[in-house]
């Protein structure tokens, strides 16, 4: 027996795990194919889009410096923006492996392969070294998904992998898919300059935030002048002779619309990584659309082996994977974890205004037939907001009207990544509006604004 | 020395009692005499005294939970004194309502090293006695008493186990499954203390004792006209017939001692002193408090006594010596507009009697067809001490009494 635990993936999943199982006293082992540590979230996700949201948000606001009494001529730099982007995730990959190696976690580089439980291959170009296990922890994550149609040559149609290593600032670009993912790159690539093209299958971008969200952000995002095409799919994308894309388009009503744009970037969803991760003639429980089956204490249809993050499905966060690594490793290790509740799971947007929300939507609470109250407060109404200069958005609760208990609460404004966590909180320690309204909030800031939204709820709002 | 005080037998017949409420709390110093907790027992709620001087160093006890006869219900001692072998964790509180939610979802930090073995399982404790500490969300908390689970069966999902909203709802699931064994129509009552000890008595009396019925049907016309009389003349005295019924089967008594009797193994025990026990319905079962030497006194005086008797029954608050010691019993259900019915015997008394509704009948006087106010009799006795004539002779006293009550002042 090598090890106690191997886990293969060293994403915000992975590498949680592999340091949960050292602080329990497991002999841990982590499986990366990569070059560097850290999964999608910290290479191609997460940490290198706020990089560059950040840039390009800066951009935006200060667009109009005039607006706060500043002068000067702000301009983006493509190029060193992407590079600052790289520089910290350089940072940030060295930071796991520093991790890793703090907590005596050995790191195999190469394919992690599943033989059969208990036993794992790790392959590189010129090796194939076999291990064994007590446990395995399945955390190899997911890649973007493909449209039949349209597929990522790395060249015109990219996946966002692809689009954050492109050095050259394109000046048309259509996103498909407004999801998280599209209106993020949408946001940015607009901010630089790139004309850009968003289109979206649903209704509706942004189609599972709540509805007066999505209708604020594309409202913003039409004054910006990007196009919005909701309920339209992508038939077909094409490299013409004059090297640029053309994208053929179907609208809600079937017509169909052509546009011809320098990139394309396809954002509409992920499909797990599970070839390659299991051997020939070995087979997990697989459920919709590909992802890895578990039961409760996140162990597959496979005796001793776990499985977690984007592996598995929604929620398809990074926060998601690392609670749920600390909850299946503690359980293998014999204690007893309380597991995620996913309705309790947070999920942000950074575009500007940024987007957060936890919970159900009004529309589902609807759909369920579940009452509710909801209370509402515009950061128009903010002494901070206004002292910012940054009104659009609001803050949305949805309250049990028996318990008073958080069902839902959506936010479309400055910085609500941050603010959403005392919600968050509520949610999960299962606190009455009563409760938090006993709570002092500091003056002036954007996160009085829950304080009112929570009040205006059960009809106490003050302000 | 620090040591644990038990339930006491309060009532002669009780093999469990309930903490009601708790007077003191950990830290109070008693002394000997003081009134420390009320306690249900199979007839009533009852004070406890302490028996000892002491600090109070532990409640072991949970109002509202069962604790058998010589189980430890607190902890007496010195200030600061070590618990006894054999404490539960000291963890419960004075007070500890099962929607009591611990607003407090951190627990303290996990040690440094840990070892991925054990999981801590709450101490063995004793049924009815808890040691577990409860972690409860507010809002778990409030749903469980909306929904009466007991916050002590529930595990919880949550961090360090603590009880949260999903926790609940599973328990209340649970419940709702288990209820359809059972049919539609029916739930399940739990069985309170009053009905558990009804039900053990009128089982054991019913299945020992040979009963025999006499009955008689008398004329109430006088005993109506009297009611009638006082009540115009005594207003305030609210004498009923039932008042005057007592006093009539007190009498009767005297006449006929023979009946004023108890069955034990060694003998016949001969009452001298007549105390008539009176049934009175309460909300979850009866009870039967004494008018003590019914015989002396006025129907004023017993219209008075059982009045308050009857008060003091509804609110649980009888003491032992007012609702023991009887030596007859008489039981009226005419105000239900029963006619006549059978009554169980009361043991050790040796008769109960029924009484029916007064009714306007035909009968036949002088030989004319006449009406009249008639009341329907029955007298239960126990064939090992009265015997039918035995018993047709004081239902003849009792009569004679009933149709000419001015005979009691006279004979």
């Amino acid at each position: 027996m090598n090890f106690d635990l191997i886990v293969i993936g060293s994403g915000p999943g992975g590498y949680v795990a592999a340091v949960r199982a050292s602080q329990l006293g497991l002999k841990t082992a982590i499986v990366e194919r990569e070059t560097d540590l850290g999964g999608v979230c910290l290479n191609w996700g997460c940490i290198p889009t706020k990089a560059l949201l950040t840039a390009s948000g800066l951009l935006q606001r200060l667009g109009t410096p005039g607006d706060l009494g500043l002068t000067g001529e702000i301009k983006g730099d493509y190029g060193a923006v992407m590079k600052r982007s790289r520089q910290v995730v350089k940072r940030l990959t060295m930071g796991i492996a520093a991790l890793m190696k703090a907590h005596n976690v050995t790191v195999l580089h190469g394919q992690g392969c599943v033989e059969g439980p208990g036993k794992v291959t790790v392959t590189t170009a010129d090796s194939q070294q076999p291990f064994e296990s007590r446990f395995i922890l399945l955390a190899a994550g997911a890649k973007a998904r493909e449209i039949p149609g349209v597929s990522i040559d790395g060249d015109i149609v990219l996946s966002s992998k692809e689009i954050l290593a492109l050095e050259k600032q394109p000046e048309s670009l259509l996103v498909i898919g407004g999801g998280a993912i599209g209106v993020e790159f949408a946001d940015f690539y607009a901010s630089m300059g790139t004309k850009v093209t968003l289109v979206e299958a649903k209704p509706r971008i942004l189609p599972l935030e709540d509805e007066d969200v999505s209708a604020l952000l594309s409202k913003l995002f039409q004054k910006r002048g990007m196009e919005l095409m909701p309920g339209t799919t992508t038939a077909s994308v094409v490299k013409q002779k004059n090297g640029l894309a053309r994208a053929e388009l179907v609208g809600p009503d079937g017509t169909h619309a052509s546009v011809e744009v320098e990139k394309v970037l396809v954002g509409i969803g992920v499909s797990p990584n599970v070839s390659g991760l299991l051997a020939e003639g070995v087979s997990v429980e697989t459920g919709p659309g590909g992802f890895v089956k578990v039961g409760a204490s996140f162990e597959t249809s496979l005796p001793g082996v776990f499985a977690i993050g984007d592996l598995i499905g929604a929620p398809l966060l990074a926060h998601a994977a690392s609670q749920e690594a600390r909850a299946a490793v503690g359980g293998l290790a014999g204690r007893q974890e309380p597991w995620p509740e996913p309705d309790n799971c947070p999920g942000c947007v950074y575009t500007h205004p940024e987007i957060a929300s936890v919970g159900q939507t009004e529309a589902a609470l609807k759909a369920a037939g579940t009452p509710y109250k909801t209370g509402k407060v515009q950061f128009r109404a903010s002494g901070r907001a206004q002292a910012a200069g940054e009104v659009e958005g609001f803050v949305k609760v949805l309250v049990d009207p028996t318990y008073h208990s958080l069902l839902g609460a959506h936010l479309i404004g400055a910085g609500v990544s941050e603010l959403i966590a005392p919600l968050v909180v509520m949610k999960t320690a299962e606190l009455s509006v009563e409760d938090m309204m006993a709570v002092t909030f500091p003056h002036p800031t954007l996160s009085e604004a829950v304080y009112h939204a929570l009040s205006d709820s059960v009809g106490l709002r003050t302000d | 020395m620090a040591h644990f005080a038990q339930m006491p037998k309060l009532t002669d017949t009780m093999e469990e009692g309930v903490i009601v409420k708790w007077m003191v709390k950990v830290g109070d110093t008693v002394s000997p005499g003081q009134q420390i907790a009320e306690v249900e027992t199979d007839k009533a709620v009852m004070p406890m005294e302490a028996f000892d001087a002491g600090t109070v160093l532990q409640l072991i006890a949970q109002e509202g939970k069962p604790v058998p006869l010589g189980g430890p219900i607190y902890v007496l001692g010195a200030p600061g004194e070590k618990l006894p072998e054999g404490s539960p964790a000291p963890a419960a509180t004075a007070a500890p309502q099962p929607a009591a939610a611990s607003a407090s979802p951190a627990q303290s930090a996990e040690p440094k090293a840990e070892k991925p073995d054990a999981k801590t399982e709450p101490p063995a404790v004793a049924p009815g006695i808890s040691a577990k500490r409860l972690l409860v969300s507010p809002i778990a908390g409030r749903m469980a008493a909306d929904a009466g689970i007991d916050l002590y069966t529930v595990t919880g999902s949550g961090p360090a186990g603590r009880i949260i909203k999903r926790d609940i709802e599973a328990a209340i699931q649970k419940k709702d499954a288990k209820a359809p064994a059972v049919s539609k129509a029916s739930t399940l009552k739990d069985l309170t203390m009053m009905r558990k000890t009804v039900a053990k008595r009128l089982s054991k009396a019913w299945s020992e004792i040979p009963h025999f019925f006499l009955e008689r049907e008398v004329d109430a016309t006088a005993m109506r006209q009297l009611q009638k009389t006082l009540k115009e003349e005594l207003p305030d005295a609210h004498i009923s017939l039932n008042d005057i019924l007592i006093k009539c089967s007190a009498y009767a008594l005297t006449k006929v001692p023979d009946c004023n009797v108890s069955w034990t193994e060694a003998g016949i025990e001969q009452h001298e002193a007549v105390h008539v026990s009176v049934a009175v319905a309460l909300e979850d079962g009866l009870i039967t408090p004494v008018v003590r030497n019914a015989d002396g006194k006025t129907v004023m005086a017993i219209a008075q006594e059982v009045r308050a008797l009857a008060q003091k029954a509804k609110e649980r608050r009888l003491q032992p010596e007012e609702y023991s010691g009887g030596t007859f019993s008489i039981s009226n259900l005419g105000m239900f507009g029963i006619d006549k019915f059978t009554a169980i015997i009361n043991p050790p008394e040796a008769m109960i009697l029924a009484v029916g509704k007064v009714e306007p009948k035909p009968v036949v006087v002088d030989g004319q067809v006449v009406v009249r106010d008639r009341l329907c009799l029955t007298l239960s006795c126990d064939h090992r001490v009265v015997d039918g004539a035995l018993g047709a002779k004081f239902l003849a006293e009792l009569t004679q009494a009933i149709e000419h009550p001015l005979r009691m002042l006279v004979v």
